[in-house]
Protein backbone atom coordinates (compact mmCIF):
# COMPACT_ATOMS: atom_id res chain seq x y z
CA UNK A 1 0.00 0.00 0.00
CA UNK A 2 1.38 3.41 -0.88
CA UNK A 3 0.43 5.32 2.13
CA UNK A 4 -1.34 4.13 4.65
CA UNK A 5 -0.95 6.54 7.21
CA UNK A 6 -3.08 9.85 7.09
CA UNK A 7 -1.68 12.11 10.21
CA UNK A 8 -4.51 14.79 10.97
CA UNK A 9 -3.75 17.89 13.80
CA UNK A 10 -3.66 21.56 13.66
CA UNK A 11 -0.41 20.99 15.24
CA UNK A 12 2.08 20.89 12.33
CA UNK A 13 5.33 20.64 14.08
CA UNK A 14 3.88 17.95 15.92
CA UNK A 15 2.34 16.35 12.61
CA UNK A 16 6.00 16.50 11.03
CA UNK A 17 7.55 15.22 13.84
CA UNK A 18 5.26 11.93 13.45
CA UNK A 19 5.83 11.54 9.70
CA UNK A 20 9.77 11.85 10.31
CA UNK A 21 9.65 9.15 13.27
CA UNK A 22 7.21 6.93 11.35
CA UNK A 23 9.48 7.69 8.22
CA UNK A 24 12.29 6.20 10.12
CA UNK A 25 10.14 3.50 10.82
CA UNK A 26 9.79 2.88 6.86
CA UNK A 27 6.01 3.50 7.47
CA UNK A 28 5.06 6.23 4.34
CA UNK A 29 2.13 8.82 6.01
CA UNK A 30 0.50 12.01 5.26
CA UNK A 31 -0.49 15.25 6.83
CA UNK A 32 -3.36 17.37 6.39
CA UNK A 33 -4.63 20.25 9.32
CA UNK A 34 -8.36 20.43 9.27
CA UNK A 35 -10.84 17.65 8.94
CA UNK A 36 -12.46 18.29 5.61
CA UNK A 37 -8.90 17.37 4.04
CA UNK A 38 -8.84 14.37 6.19
CA UNK A 39 -12.37 13.48 4.90
CA UNK A 40 -11.08 14.01 1.86
CA UNK A 41 -7.51 12.18 1.72
CA UNK A 42 -9.58 9.52 3.25
CA UNK A 43 -11.84 9.10 0.56
CA UNK A 44 -9.34 9.53 -2.27
CA UNK A 45 -7.07 6.62 -1.23
CA UNK A 46 -7.81 4.10 1.19
CA UNK A 47 -6.05 4.34 4.14
CA UNK A 48 -5.16 1.65 7.14
CA UNK A 49 -4.87 4.11 9.66
CA UNK A 50 -5.48 7.94 10.55
CA UNK A 51 -4.19 9.27 13.15
CA UNK A 52 -6.63 12.31 14.47
CA UNK A 53 -5.81 15.13 16.90
CA UNK A 54 -8.97 15.65 18.43
CA UNK A 55 -8.57 19.44 18.66
CA UNK A 56 -8.54 19.12 14.59
CA UNK A 57 -11.75 21.71 13.15
CA UNK A 58 -13.34 22.26 9.91
CA UNK A 59 -14.98 19.38 10.38
CA UNK A 60 -14.15 19.23 13.98
CA UNK A 61 -12.56 15.48 14.77
CA UNK A 62 -15.82 13.81 15.99
CA UNK A 63 -17.43 14.73 12.87
CA UNK A 64 -14.63 13.32 10.62
CA UNK A 65 -14.89 10.09 13.00
CA UNK A 66 -18.70 9.37 11.80
CA UNK A 67 -17.94 10.18 8.70
CA UNK A 68 -15.96 7.98 8.23
CA UNK A 69 -17.72 5.15 10.11
CA UNK A 70 -19.45 5.57 7.42
CA UNK A 71 -17.52 6.33 4.58
CA UNK A 72 -14.69 4.32 5.53
CA UNK A 73 -15.50 1.53 7.89
CA UNK A 74 -12.46 -0.83 7.62
CA UNK A 75 -10.28 2.59 8.24
CA UNK A 76 -8.63 2.57 12.03
CA UNK A 77 -8.87 5.93 13.68
CA UNK A 78 -6.33 6.37 16.52
CA UNK A 79 -7.95 9.67 18.07
CA UNK A 80 -4.75 11.75 20.25
CA UNK A 81 -5.78 13.92 23.15
CA UNK A 82 -4.15 16.25 24.97
CA UNK A 83 -5.34 15.25 28.72
CA UNK A 84 -7.89 13.68 30.04
CA UNK A 85 -9.64 17.15 31.21
CA UNK A 86 -9.19 18.08 27.87
CA UNK A 87 -11.92 14.74 26.66
CA UNK A 88 -13.87 15.84 28.95
CA UNK A 89 -14.24 19.03 28.30
CA UNK A 90 -15.94 17.14 24.95
CA UNK A 91 -18.35 14.97 27.47
CA UNK A 92 -16.97 12.07 26.22
CA UNK A 93 -14.51 9.25 27.89
CA UNK A 94 -12.74 6.87 26.22
CA UNK A 95 -15.41 3.92 25.75
CA UNK A 96 -18.04 6.64 24.07
CA UNK A 97 -15.01 7.96 21.73
CA UNK A 98 -14.67 3.65 20.87
CA UNK A 99 -18.21 3.52 20.11
CA UNK A 100 -18.14 6.53 17.88
CA UNK A 101 -15.41 4.47 16.13
CA UNK A 102 -12.02 5.18 17.45
CA UNK A 103 -9.69 2.31 16.85
CA UNK A 104 -8.08 3.43 20.38
CA UNK A 105 -7.49 6.60 21.96
CA UNK A 106 -4.30 7.87 23.33
CA UNK A 107 -3.85 10.74 26.03
CA UNK A 108 -0.68 13.27 25.87
CA UNK A 109 2.09 13.05 26.51
CA UNK A 110 2.84 9.15 25.02
CA UNK A 111 6.13 8.04 22.80
CA UNK A 112 6.14 7.98 19.47
CA UNK A 113 6.67 3.74 20.75
CA UNK A 114 3.21 3.61 22.53
CA UNK A 115 1.54 5.03 18.30
CA UNK A 116 4.11 2.41 16.65
CA UNK A 117 2.51 -0.51 18.76
CA UNK A 118 -0.53 0.20 18.04
CA UNK A 119 -0.39 0.64 13.99
CA UNK A 120 2.63 -1.84 13.30
CA UNK A 121 0.76 -5.42 13.58
CA UNK A 122 -1.97 -4.50 11.71
CA UNK A 123 0.40 -2.77 8.98
CA UNK A 124 2.99 -5.70 8.91
CA UNK A 125 -0.18 -8.09 8.43
CA UNK A 126 -1.69 -5.86 5.67
CA UNK A 127 1.78 -6.03 3.70
CA UNK A 128 2.95 -8.93 4.61
CA UNK A 129 0.34 -11.51 5.49
CA UNK A 130 -0.98 -10.74 1.87
CA UNK A 131 0.75 -9.22 -1.21
CA UNK A 132 -2.21 -8.99 -3.51
CA UNK A 133 -0.64 -8.82 -6.56
CA UNK A 134 1.20 -11.90 -5.67
CA UNK A 135 -1.28 -13.37 -3.93
CA UNK A 136 -3.99 -13.08 -5.78
CA UNK A 137 -2.63 -14.38 -8.87
CA UNK A 138 -2.50 -17.60 -7.01
CA UNK A 139 -6.23 -17.25 -6.85
CA UNK A 140 -6.78 -17.06 -10.39
CA UNK A 141 -4.70 -20.07 -10.55
CA UNK A 142 -6.67 -22.06 -8.05
CA UNK A 143 -9.77 -21.25 -10.25
CA UNK A 144 -8.21 -22.06 -13.50
CA UNK A 145 -7.20 -25.79 -11.90
CA UNK A 146 -10.69 -26.20 -10.51
CA UNK A 147 -12.18 -25.33 -13.89
CA UNK A 148 -9.92 -27.44 -15.76
CA UNK A 149 -10.71 -30.56 -13.25
CA UNK A 150 -14.34 -30.01 -14.05
CA UNK A 151 -13.80 -30.26 -17.16
CA UNK A 152 -12.02 -33.25 -17.16
CA UNK A 153 -14.78 -34.25 -14.76
CA UNK A 154 -12.44 -34.81 -11.71
CA UNK A 155 -12.94 -36.60 -8.63
CA UNK A 156 -15.51 -35.03 -5.91
CA UNK A 157 -12.16 -34.94 -3.37
CA UNK A 158 -10.11 -33.64 -5.80
CA UNK A 159 -12.46 -30.81 -5.85
CA UNK A 160 -13.27 -30.02 -3.00
CA UNK A 161 -9.41 -29.97 -1.97
CA UNK A 162 -8.82 -26.66 -4.29
CA UNK A 163 -12.14 -25.45 -3.07
CA UNK A 164 -10.96 -25.48 0.09
CA UNK A 165 -7.59 -23.37 -0.99
CA UNK A 166 -10.12 -21.12 -2.95
CA UNK A 167 -11.88 -20.44 0.12
CA UNK A 168 -8.73 -20.48 2.76
CA UNK A 169 -7.20 -17.64 0.84
CA UNK A 170 -10.70 -15.73 -0.05
CA UNK A 171 -11.33 -16.05 3.78
CA UNK A 172 -7.53 -14.65 4.24
CA UNK A 173 -8.11 -11.48 1.56
CA UNK A 174 -11.43 -10.70 3.22
CA UNK A 175 -10.24 -10.29 6.91
CA UNK A 176 -7.38 -8.11 5.15
CA UNK A 177 -8.33 -3.80 5.16
CA UNK A 178 -5.85 -3.71 1.94
CA UNK A 179 -7.81 -6.83 -0.37
CA UNK A 180 -10.99 -7.18 1.18
CA UNK A 181 -12.91 -4.50 -1.24
CA UNK A 182 -11.26 -7.10 -4.07
CA UNK A 183 -12.32 -9.70 -2.66
CA UNK A 184 -15.89 -9.08 -2.43
CA UNK A 185 -16.03 -7.82 -6.05
CA UNK A 186 -14.46 -11.22 -6.83
CA UNK A 187 -16.89 -13.21 -4.98
CA UNK A 188 -19.58 -13.73 -7.56
CA UNK A 189 -17.19 -15.24 -10.10
CA UNK A 190 -16.04 -17.71 -7.29
CA UNK A 191 -19.54 -18.83 -6.32
CA UNK A 192 -20.26 -18.64 -10.06
CA UNK A 193 -17.50 -21.13 -10.35
CA UNK A 194 -18.07 -23.37 -7.42
CA UNK A 195 -21.63 -23.31 -8.33
CA UNK A 196 -20.78 -25.07 -11.96
CA UNK A 197 -18.55 -27.13 -10.62
CA UNK A 198 -20.36 -28.97 -7.99
CA UNK A 199 -24.20 -28.43 -9.58
CA UNK A 200 -23.88 -32.37 -10.35
CA UNK A 201 -22.05 -33.87 -7.82
CA UNK A 202 -25.06 -35.64 -5.92
CA UNK A 203 -23.26 -38.23 -4.01
CA UNK A 204 -21.29 -37.44 -1.18
CA UNK A 205 -20.54 -40.59 0.78
CA UNK A 206 -17.03 -41.45 -0.11
CA UNK A 207 -15.94 -38.49 0.78
CA UNK A 208 -17.75 -38.58 3.62
CA UNK A 209 -16.71 -41.78 4.74
CA UNK A 210 -13.03 -40.82 4.32
CA UNK A 211 -14.48 -39.27 7.71
CA UNK A 212 -11.76 -35.79 6.75
CA UNK A 213 -13.13 -32.63 5.64
CA UNK A 214 -9.82 -31.26 3.87
CA UNK A 215 -10.15 -28.26 5.61
CA UNK A 216 -10.77 -27.17 9.06
CA UNK A 217 -11.95 -23.86 7.65
CA UNK A 218 -15.64 -23.00 8.92
CA UNK A 219 -16.51 -21.40 5.98
CA UNK A 220 -15.22 -24.09 3.48
CA UNK A 221 -17.13 -27.01 6.50
CA UNK A 222 -20.58 -24.77 5.77
CA UNK A 223 -19.99 -24.29 1.91
CA UNK A 224 -19.77 -28.28 1.56
CA UNK A 225 -22.82 -28.84 3.88
CA UNK A 226 -25.04 -26.21 2.00
CA UNK A 227 -24.06 -28.09 -1.26
CA UNK A 228 -24.93 -31.55 0.30
CA UNK A 229 -28.18 -30.04 1.28
CA UNK A 230 -29.13 -28.25 -1.57
CA UNK A 231 -29.08 -31.07 -3.86
CA UNK A 232 -31.62 -32.91 -1.61
CA UNK A 233 -34.38 -30.43 -1.04
CA UNK A 234 -36.59 -29.87 -3.76
CA UNK A 235 -37.12 -26.45 -4.41
CA UNK A 236 -33.49 -25.74 -4.20
CA UNK A 237 -32.22 -25.05 -7.81
CA UNK A 238 -28.50 -24.35 -9.34
CA UNK A 239 -29.76 -20.68 -8.55
CA UNK A 240 -30.26 -21.84 -4.92
CA UNK A 241 -26.45 -23.31 -5.04
CA UNK A 242 -25.24 -19.91 -6.18
CA UNK A 243 -26.81 -17.35 -4.36
CA UNK A 244 -26.01 -19.86 -0.98
CA UNK A 245 -21.95 -20.22 -1.88
CA UNK A 246 -22.19 -16.37 -2.86
CA UNK A 247 -23.83 -15.20 0.52
CA UNK A 248 -21.43 -17.66 2.33
CA UNK A 249 -18.65 -16.25 0.87
CA UNK A 250 -19.17 -12.94 2.18
CA UNK A 251 -21.38 -13.43 5.05
CA UNK A 252 -18.73 -12.59 7.85
CA UNK A 253 -18.08 -8.90 6.34
CA UNK A 254 -20.17 -7.33 9.10
CA UNK A 255 -18.23 -8.99 11.68
CA UNK A 256 -15.24 -8.20 10.15
CA UNK A 257 -15.89 -4.50 9.85
CA UNK A 258 -16.79 -3.99 13.31
CA UNK A 259 -13.78 -5.83 14.58
CA UNK A 260 -15.97 -8.92 15.86
CA UNK A 261 -14.57 -11.92 16.71
CA UNK A 262 -14.21 -14.55 13.77
CA UNK A 263 -14.24 -18.00 15.99
CA UNK A 264 -17.09 -20.26 15.58
CA UNK A 265 -19.19 -19.74 18.31
CA UNK A 266 -17.82 -17.08 20.03
CA UNK A 267 -20.87 -15.42 20.48
CA UNK A 268 -21.57 -18.21 23.30
CA UNK A 269 -19.07 -16.18 25.74
CA UNK A 270 -20.26 -12.97 24.96
CA UNK A 271 -21.97 -10.59 27.95
CA UNK A 272 -25.00 -8.73 27.04
CA UNK A 273 -23.57 -6.19 26.13
CA UNK A 274 -21.36 -7.85 23.53
CA UNK A 275 -24.36 -9.71 22.24
CA UNK A 276 -26.38 -6.71 21.48
CA UNK A 277 -23.94 -5.06 19.24
CA UNK A 278 -23.03 -8.69 17.53
CA UNK A 279 -26.95 -8.78 16.48
CA UNK A 280 -25.87 -5.97 14.84
CA UNK A 281 -23.34 -7.40 12.39
CA UNK A 282 -25.74 -8.49 9.67
CA UNK A 283 -27.24 -5.26 9.04
CA UNK A 284 -23.78 -3.62 8.95
CA UNK A 285 -22.72 -6.33 6.66
CA UNK A 286 -25.52 -5.30 4.00
CA UNK A 287 -24.83 -1.80 4.22
CA UNK A 288 -21.33 -2.37 3.42
CA UNK A 289 -22.17 -4.52 0.73
CA UNK A 290 -25.01 -2.48 -0.55
CA UNK A 291 -21.75 -0.54 -2.35
CA UNK A 292 -20.67 -3.27 -4.52
CA UNK A 293 -22.71 -3.80 -7.38
CA UNK A 294 -22.39 -7.44 -8.32
CA UNK A 295 -23.99 -8.30 -4.55
CA UNK A 296 -27.75 -8.67 -5.92
CA UNK A 297 -31.18 -8.11 -3.72
CA UNK A 298 -30.28 -12.59 -2.67
CA UNK A 299 -27.11 -12.50 -1.55
CA UNK A 300 -27.84 -9.46 0.83
CA UNK A 301 -31.26 -11.16 1.85
CA UNK A 302 -28.91 -14.58 3.18
CA UNK A 303 -26.08 -12.28 4.56
CA UNK A 304 -28.98 -10.32 6.65
CA UNK A 305 -30.91 -13.34 7.76
CA UNK A 306 -28.84 -15.82 8.34
CA UNK A 307 -29.60 -15.98 12.02
CA UNK A 308 -33.18 -16.25 11.65
CA UNK A 309 -35.03 -19.35 13.02
CA UNK A 310 -37.83 -21.58 12.08
CA UNK A 311 -39.05 -21.22 15.52
CA UNK A 312 -38.58 -17.44 15.68
CA UNK A 313 -35.94 -17.21 18.06
CA UNK A 314 -33.45 -15.76 15.66
CA UNK A 315 -32.32 -12.08 14.68
CA UNK A 316 -32.20 -9.65 13.80
CA UNK A 317 -35.91 -9.83 12.79
CA UNK A 318 -37.01 -13.33 14.46
CA UNK A 319 -39.56 -13.87 11.76
CA UNK A 320 -40.80 -17.75 11.65
CA UNK A 321 -41.11 -20.56 9.48
CA UNK A 322 -42.39 -19.20 5.79
CA UNK A 323 -41.42 -16.01 6.34
CA UNK A 324 -37.50 -16.69 6.25
CA UNK A 325 -36.28 -16.44 3.06
CA UNK A 326 -35.87 -20.13 1.59
CA UNK A 327 -32.09 -20.06 0.96
CA UNK A 328 -31.21 -18.87 4.87
CA UNK A 329 -32.63 -22.38 5.86
CA UNK A 330 -30.67 -24.22 4.35
CA UNK A 331 -27.49 -22.02 5.30
CA UNK A 332 -28.77 -21.35 9.13
CA UNK A 333 -28.64 -25.50 9.77
CA UNK A 334 -25.53 -25.85 8.01
CA UNK A 335 -24.15 -23.08 9.47
CA UNK A 336 -25.11 -24.67 12.92
CA UNK A 337 -24.18 -27.94 11.62
CA UNK A 338 -20.74 -26.90 11.14
CA UNK A 339 -20.27 -25.27 14.44
CA UNK A 340 -21.60 -28.22 16.08
CA UNK A 341 -18.94 -30.17 14.50
CA UNK A 342 -15.83 -28.03 14.98
CA UNK A 343 -16.47 -27.12 18.64
CA UNK A 344 -16.64 -30.57 19.30
CA UNK A 345 -14.46 -32.34 17.11
CA UNK A 346 -16.15 -34.79 15.23
CA UNK A 347 -16.53 -36.15 12.16
CA UNK A 348 -19.76 -35.06 9.93
CA UNK A 349 -20.48 -38.47 10.79
CA UNK A 350 -20.49 -38.85 14.33
CA UNK A 351 -21.54 -35.07 13.94
CA UNK A 352 -25.06 -35.69 12.55
CA UNK A 353 -25.43 -38.66 14.93
CA UNK A 354 -25.21 -36.31 17.80
CA UNK A 355 -26.65 -33.20 16.40
CA UNK A 356 -30.08 -35.47 15.69
CA UNK A 357 -30.25 -36.44 19.02
CA UNK A 358 -30.53 -33.09 20.43
CA UNK A 359 -34.12 -32.45 19.72
CA UNK A 360 -34.12 -28.41 21.23
CA UNK A 361 -31.47 -28.39 18.21
CA UNK A 362 -33.31 -29.51 15.88
CA UNK A 363 -36.78 -27.73 16.58
CA UNK A 364 -34.77 -24.45 15.44
CA UNK A 365 -34.86 -25.72 11.58
CA UNK A 366 -37.05 -26.57 8.69
CA UNK A 367 -37.67 -30.02 9.09
CA UNK A 368 -37.33 -30.45 5.09
CA UNK A 369 -34.21 -28.99 5.17
CA UNK A 370 -33.24 -31.39 8.38
CA UNK A 371 -34.60 -34.27 5.88
CA UNK A 372 -32.69 -32.98 3.07
CA UNK A 373 -28.78 -32.92 5.31
CA UNK A 374 -29.73 -36.73 6.38
CA UNK A 375 -30.54 -37.67 3.15
CA UNK A 376 -27.52 -35.85 1.50
CA UNK A 377 -25.28 -38.44 3.69
CA UNK A 378 -27.30 -41.36 1.84
CA UNK A 379 -25.47 -42.94 -1.11
CA UNK A 380 -27.16 -41.90 -4.62
CA UNK A 381 -28.21 -45.54 -5.52
CA UNK A 382 -30.08 -45.62 -1.89
CA UNK A 383 -31.75 -43.07 -2.03
CA UNK A 384 -32.85 -43.52 -5.86
CA UNK A 385 -34.06 -46.95 -4.82
CA UNK A 386 -35.99 -45.45 -2.07
CA UNK A 387 -37.41 -42.96 -4.24
CA UNK A 388 -38.68 -45.93 -6.92
CA UNK A 389 -39.88 -48.06 -4.27
CA UNK A 390 -42.11 -44.70 -2.66
CA UNK A 391 -43.40 -44.05 -5.82
CA UNK A 392 -44.12 -48.14 -6.46
CA UNK A 393 -46.22 -48.14 -3.36
CA UNK A 394 -48.22 -44.77 -4.64
CA UNK B 1 -52.60 -29.52 -14.47
CA UNK B 2 -53.26 -26.73 -12.58
CA UNK B 3 -50.68 -23.90 -12.71
CA UNK B 4 -52.22 -20.90 -10.69
CA UNK B 5 -52.54 -17.06 -11.04
CA UNK B 6 -50.08 -14.60 -10.96
CA UNK B 7 -50.70 -11.33 -10.28
CA UNK B 8 -48.02 -8.15 -11.69
CA UNK B 9 -47.68 -5.39 -9.81
CA UNK B 10 -45.70 -2.39 -10.98
CA UNK B 11 -45.99 1.38 -11.51
CA UNK B 12 -43.98 0.87 -15.00
CA UNK B 13 -46.88 0.66 -17.53
CA UNK B 14 -43.78 -0.40 -20.26
CA UNK B 15 -42.81 -3.13 -18.50
CA UNK B 16 -46.29 -4.41 -17.58
CA UNK B 17 -47.18 -5.78 -20.72
CA UNK B 18 -43.64 -7.79 -22.34
CA UNK B 19 -43.72 -9.47 -18.45
CA UNK B 20 -46.99 -10.69 -19.26
CA UNK B 21 -46.03 -11.96 -22.61
CA UNK B 22 -43.30 -13.86 -20.66
CA UNK B 23 -44.98 -15.11 -17.83
CA UNK B 24 -48.48 -16.03 -19.47
CA UNK B 25 -47.27 -19.30 -20.43
CA UNK B 26 -46.35 -20.23 -16.46
CA UNK B 27 -49.43 -19.34 -15.00
CA UNK B 28 -53.49 -20.12 -15.42
CA UNK B 29 -54.10 -16.41 -15.45
CA UNK B 30 -51.76 -13.49 -15.22
CA UNK B 31 -53.33 -9.98 -13.95
CA UNK B 32 -51.81 -6.86 -13.66
CA UNK B 33 -51.89 -3.74 -11.18
CA UNK B 34 -50.15 -0.43 -11.59
CA UNK B 35 -50.28 0.34 -8.00
CA UNK B 36 -50.63 -1.23 -4.86
CA UNK B 37 -54.67 0.06 -4.36
CA UNK B 38 -55.06 -1.85 -7.67
CA UNK B 39 -53.72 -4.96 -6.44
CA UNK B 40 -55.84 -5.21 -3.59
CA UNK B 41 -59.05 -4.37 -5.42
CA UNK B 42 -57.80 -7.36 -7.85
CA UNK B 43 -56.74 -9.89 -4.83
CA UNK B 44 -60.02 -9.00 -3.07
CA UNK B 45 -61.93 -10.68 -6.36
CA UNK B 46 -59.69 -13.24 -7.53
CA UNK B 47 -57.86 -15.79 -6.27
CA UNK B 48 -53.81 -15.41 -6.65
CA UNK B 49 -51.66 -17.83 -6.15
CA UNK B 50 -48.04 -15.56 -6.60
CA UNK B 51 -47.07 -11.32 -6.95
CA UNK B 52 -44.12 -10.38 -8.33
CA UNK B 53 -43.61 -7.12 -6.97
CA UNK B 54 -41.87 -3.65 -8.11
CA UNK B 55 -40.71 -2.51 -4.62
CA UNK B 56 -40.72 1.17 -4.94
CA UNK B 57 -43.97 2.63 -6.40
CA UNK B 58 -45.69 5.64 -5.95
CA UNK B 59 -48.69 6.22 -3.07
CA UNK B 60 -47.95 2.81 -1.88
CA UNK B 61 -44.85 0.74 -2.06
CA UNK B 62 -44.25 -3.08 -2.42
CA UNK B 63 -43.28 -3.03 1.06
CA UNK B 64 -46.79 -1.38 2.41
CA UNK B 65 -48.63 -3.81 0.20
CA UNK B 66 -47.30 -7.06 1.57
CA UNK B 67 -47.41 -5.35 5.32
CA UNK B 68 -51.30 -4.98 4.14
CA UNK B 69 -52.06 -8.55 2.79
CA UNK B 70 -50.08 -10.29 6.29
CA UNK B 71 -51.95 -8.61 8.29
CA UNK B 72 -55.03 -9.76 6.81
CA UNK B 73 -53.81 -13.44 6.93
CA UNK B 74 -53.27 -13.52 3.13
CA UNK B 75 -49.52 -15.41 2.77
CA UNK B 76 -49.28 -15.91 -1.12
CA UNK B 77 -46.21 -15.89 -2.29
CA UNK B 78 -44.51 -12.45 -3.02
CA UNK B 79 -41.37 -12.48 -5.60
CA UNK B 80 -39.49 -8.33 -5.27
CA UNK B 81 -37.98 -6.63 -7.88
CA UNK B 82 -36.02 -4.15 -7.31
CA UNK B 83 -33.08 -1.45 -8.78
CA UNK B 84 -29.88 -0.91 -6.86
CA UNK B 85 -30.26 1.76 -3.99
CA UNK B 86 -33.05 0.44 -1.90
CA UNK B 87 -31.88 -1.39 1.01
CA UNK B 88 -34.01 -0.34 3.73
CA UNK B 89 -37.10 -1.34 1.72
CA UNK B 90 -35.68 -4.18 1.15
CA UNK B 91 -34.40 -5.30 4.34
CA UNK B 92 -38.24 -3.90 5.47
CA UNK B 93 -39.96 -6.74 2.84
CA UNK B 94 -37.83 -9.29 4.56
CA UNK B 95 -39.87 -8.98 7.50
CA UNK B 96 -43.08 -9.62 5.71
CA UNK B 97 -41.75 -13.12 4.43
CA UNK B 98 -41.14 -12.64 1.05
CA UNK B 99 -40.62 -15.75 -1.27
CA UNK B 100 -37.73 -14.32 -3.42
CA UNK B 101 -35.82 -11.50 -5.28
CA UNK B 102 -34.99 -10.41 -8.23
CA UNK B 103 -32.58 -7.50 -9.40
CA UNK B 104 -33.91 -4.89 -11.91
CA UNK B 105 -32.99 -4.84 -14.90
CA UNK B 106 -31.74 -8.12 -15.81
CA UNK B 107 -34.62 -9.81 -13.90
CA UNK B 108 -31.92 -13.01 -13.91
CA UNK B 109 -33.98 -16.27 -13.21
CA UNK B 110 -37.72 -14.23 -13.40
CA UNK B 111 -39.27 -17.57 -14.80
CA UNK B 112 -37.52 -19.57 -12.79
CA UNK B 113 -38.70 -18.24 -9.61
CA UNK B 114 -42.65 -17.50 -10.59
CA UNK B 115 -42.88 -21.08 -11.59
CA UNK B 116 -41.43 -21.82 -8.19
CA UNK B 117 -43.79 -19.49 -6.73
CA UNK B 118 -46.77 -20.37 -8.10
CA UNK B 119 -46.45 -23.79 -6.89
CA UNK B 120 -45.93 -23.02 -3.71
CA UNK B 121 -48.81 -20.47 -3.90
CA UNK B 122 -51.12 -23.46 -4.91
CA UNK B 123 -49.83 -26.09 -2.64
CA UNK B 124 -52.01 -25.80 0.80
CA UNK B 125 -49.66 -24.91 3.39
CA UNK B 126 -49.53 -27.77 6.27
CA UNK B 127 -47.22 -26.65 9.01
CA UNK B 128 -44.89 -29.60 9.38
CA UNK B 129 -42.52 -29.57 12.91
CA UNK B 130 -39.86 -32.13 13.18
CA UNK B 131 -41.92 -33.76 15.21
CA UNK B 132 -43.86 -34.88 12.11
CA UNK B 133 -40.76 -36.06 10.70
CA UNK B 134 -38.83 -38.18 13.61
CA UNK B 135 -39.58 -41.25 12.25
CA UNK B 136 -38.46 -40.79 8.88
CA UNK B 137 -35.07 -38.97 10.20
CA UNK B 138 -34.75 -42.49 12.41
CA UNK B 139 -35.03 -44.37 9.09
CA UNK B 140 -32.52 -42.42 7.18
CA UNK B 141 -29.97 -42.37 9.83
CA UNK B 142 -30.28 -46.37 10.01
CA UNK B 143 -29.91 -46.13 5.69
CA UNK B 144 -26.75 -43.86 6.85
CA UNK B 145 -25.76 -47.34 9.20
CA UNK B 146 -25.96 -49.47 6.37
CA UNK B 147 -24.20 -47.57 3.89
CA UNK B 148 -21.40 -46.81 6.21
Amino acid sequence: MGCPVLIASPNLDWSEELKKYFSSKEINSEIVNNGKDCELKAHQDKRTFIVLDIETKFNSSLEVLKHLRISSPLTKVILIAESKTRMSEFSLNEAALKELGAFCVLIRPFKNNDLLEKIDPILARSENGVNMDRDFQSFVVLQKQLRILHQKKGHLSDKLKLIAQIIELHEQFLRDTATMDKTINFSKETAFLIAECMENEKDYVDFLKAGDLISNSTTYKILVFCLMTAQCVEWASRRTMESLIHGILVREVGKITENISLESGAELNMSSDEIASFKLHPWKAVTYLESFGNITEPIKQIVYQRYELINAGGFPLGIAGNRIYPPVKILSLCESFATFISIRGLTPLEGLKAFMSDRAQLDRFDPMVVKGLIKSFISLSKRLNSTAITKEGR
Amino acid sequence: MKKGNLLIVDDEILLLRPLRMLLSPLADNVFEASHGVGALEIISKEIIHCVLCDIQMPKMTGVELIKILREKGNNVPFIFYTGHGNLTLMMEAAKYGAFDFLNKPSLDGLEEVIEKGLIIGITPHKVETILDHLSEYQKMLNDIEEDT
